[in-house]
């Protein structure tokens, strides 16, 4: 074999190594075998605001990075005007963004993991050039983690552990738990999956209903639609990711009626909206806020405009006055 | 050790083109029932890392995870002796040719060499059909190597695999019953679990609770 043909075999390996030992942190946390440290630490703070600083909101929104994410606290650059803007748009909700959905125990890539030193070097890498070879790494471990929420196999497990830290999230932020406050995952790109898996469990986690947004959404038919009340499925005509999960996954298919995806579609529980010619990344991406439609609007500015329009139909959106966390 | 590590290795590639040659080192090279028996008990633990999740839903330690892959080792490898004496015995019934039972054990064991990939079953979307590439790759071998053992083509060859495993399933559901249930008996205890949680029960238990005392944090609930 020539060194190019080891070189592609070697790689092939590597990668089907690499999806073979996905699951294996999720799994791995649920036996017991590691991450309970980790989780001891937010334990203190589930103590729903005990000092009675932080005052409610009327609903909650938590925003689920893509596969680009590598920690709670790092999510890629170019998202962040789009949070400001959320966070601007939505007086009445509180936006949150400190769940790192790619991983069961909300650990970072860069935090204590026996692998963090070389996520941090790729991280750095990737700050130099976000086109770097290596970045791309983040975005194959994170794209294994989204297959594994999919997994029926799988996704039981993982979705509960992202379920819990997002219920950890809302009551750091003073979230009341039973209360009946609304909350919506906003799931960008792979986020999307995750969002719609823990949706399964929150609703019963938090007491309050849950709704899913999905923008570019790569998802399956994941049962987690049997409890969400809505979920809105915005995408671009130009984007090649978003539509991969209605075929990559059967249950998506319309020869399947009873699956979970199809029945909610006949229920009306979700709702499609096409954007316009919006790709998944580059130029014309959800997030440019430079590329103009023709009403004079840029993408990040329809994209926010439809998303406030859907809370707001939903009755999650009432007022337009800005606000920070 | 090695040396018989390398060997397992060999054996492994050989039977995943299952040439003709083989049929003649399975026949007389002296180490080989050993080395077979190796490629057999690393295809067992392969295949238990890929269904792994099993052992995860029912939080399995990692001492017991280790030994129940040894084990699932051990019962593919009398599981393997059985299926060769229900082949042997259905061939030496059918065809003119009577190969010995050692030779015939020795070619069907080699068929388990795809399911050494069995790790790869873990992986998420993709798993369940590599685990049905996987069988279907490891069956088409036994079907050569009876043809070889027997040398007949390729429908008596599957007449004798079909009945060999209607023979099997019949002795399983009868009088190998006692046998399968002492089996299982032995799982759970090495495991220390009764295997019963799946996945689908963590969607229903973890569904209904409410609270963080439902929380779960690892481990034991």
């Amino acid at each position: 074999m020539s060194i190019i043909g080891l070189f592609f075999a070697g790689t092939l390996a590597l990668l089907f190594v690499s999806a073979a030992v996905a699951p294996l942190e999720s799994l791995g946390w649920y036996a017991g075998w590691f991450g309970e440290k980790e989780e001891e630490e937010p334990q203190e703070l589930l103590t729903p605001d005990p000092a009675g600083e932080i005052s409610p909101a009327s609903h909650y929104l938590v925003y689920l990075s893509g596969i680009g994410a590598i920690a709670p606290n790092s999510i890629p650059s170019e998202e962040l005007p789009f949070i400001a803007g959320l966070q601007q748009k939505l007086p009445d909700s509180l936006v949150l963004t400190d769940v790192f959905p790619y991983s069961v125990t909300n650990l970072g890539l860069t935090g204590q993991r026996v692998t963090a030193r070389v996520w941090r070097w790729i991280e750095q890498l990737r700050l130099k050039n976000p086109m770097a070879v290596a970045a791309f790494l983040i975005n194959l471990r994170n794209v294994f983690q989204v297959a594994t929420s999919a997994d029926s196999r799988y996704g039981p497990i993982y979705n509960l552990g992202v379920a819990q830290e997002i219920r950890n999230s809302l009551v750091r932020h003073g979230y009341p738990l039973d209360n009946g406050t609304p909350v919506t995952l906003l799931g960008w790109s792979g986020g999307g999956q995750i969002a719609l898996g823990a949706a399964w469990y929150l609703p019963g986690l938090i007491g309050g209903p849950v709704y899913v947004l999905s923008l570019g959404g790569v998802m399956s038919d994941d049962i987690g639609l049997k409890r969400v009340e809505r979920l809105w499925h915005l995408w671009g005509e130009k984007d090649p990711l978003a539509p991969l999960g209605e075929k990559l996954y059967a249950g998506r298919w319309k020869i399947f009626p009873t699956s979970a995806w199809n029945r909610a579609l006949v229920e009306g529980k979700i709702v499609l909206i096409p954007l316009g010619p919006f790709t998944h990344n580059g130029k014309g991406n959800y997030f440019d806020n430079e590329t103009t439609l023709p009403s004079g609007e840029t993408h990040m500015e329809f994209v926010l405009e439809k998303i406030q329009e859907a809370l707001a139909e939903e009755g999650l959106s009432p007022g337009y006055s800005a606000q920070a966390v | 050790m090695l040396e018989y590590l390398w060997s397992v290795w060999r054996a492994i590639q050989l039977g995943l083109r299952l040439e003709p040659g083989v049929v003649q080192i399975a026949d007389t090279h002296p180490k080989a029932g050993g080395v077979v028996l190796g490629v057999v008990i690393v295809a067992g633990i392969s295949l238990l890392i890929g269904q792994s999740v099993i052992l995860f839903a029912n939080q399995v330690r990692p001492g017991r995870f280790a030994l129940s892959l040894l084990i699932n080792g051990l019962l593919l490898a009398m599981g393997w002796l059985m299926w060769s004496a229900a082949v042997w015995i259905t061939g030496d019934r059918l065809f003119d040719e009577s190969p010995r039972f050692v030779l015939v054990l020795r070619l069907i064991g080699l068929s388990y060499a795809p399911l050494v990939f069995g790790f790869l079953i873990l992986m998420p979307y993709l798993g369940p059909f590599v685990q049905r590439v996987l069988h279907t790759w490891s069956f088409l071998i036994a079907l050569k190597a009876v043809a070889m053992a027997y040398h007949v083509g390729f429908w008596p060859a599957l007449a004798c695999v079909g009945i060999g495993w209607l023979m099997m399933m019949a002795l399983t559901s009868t009088v190998g019953r006692p046998v399968v249930a002492l089996r299982n008996l032995i799982w759970r205890r090495l495991t220390g679990t009764s295997m019963d949680l799946s996945a689908q029960d963590i969607l229903r238990q973890f569904a209904v609770d409410k609270t963080s005392s439902s929380e779960h944090k690892g481990g034991k609930p």
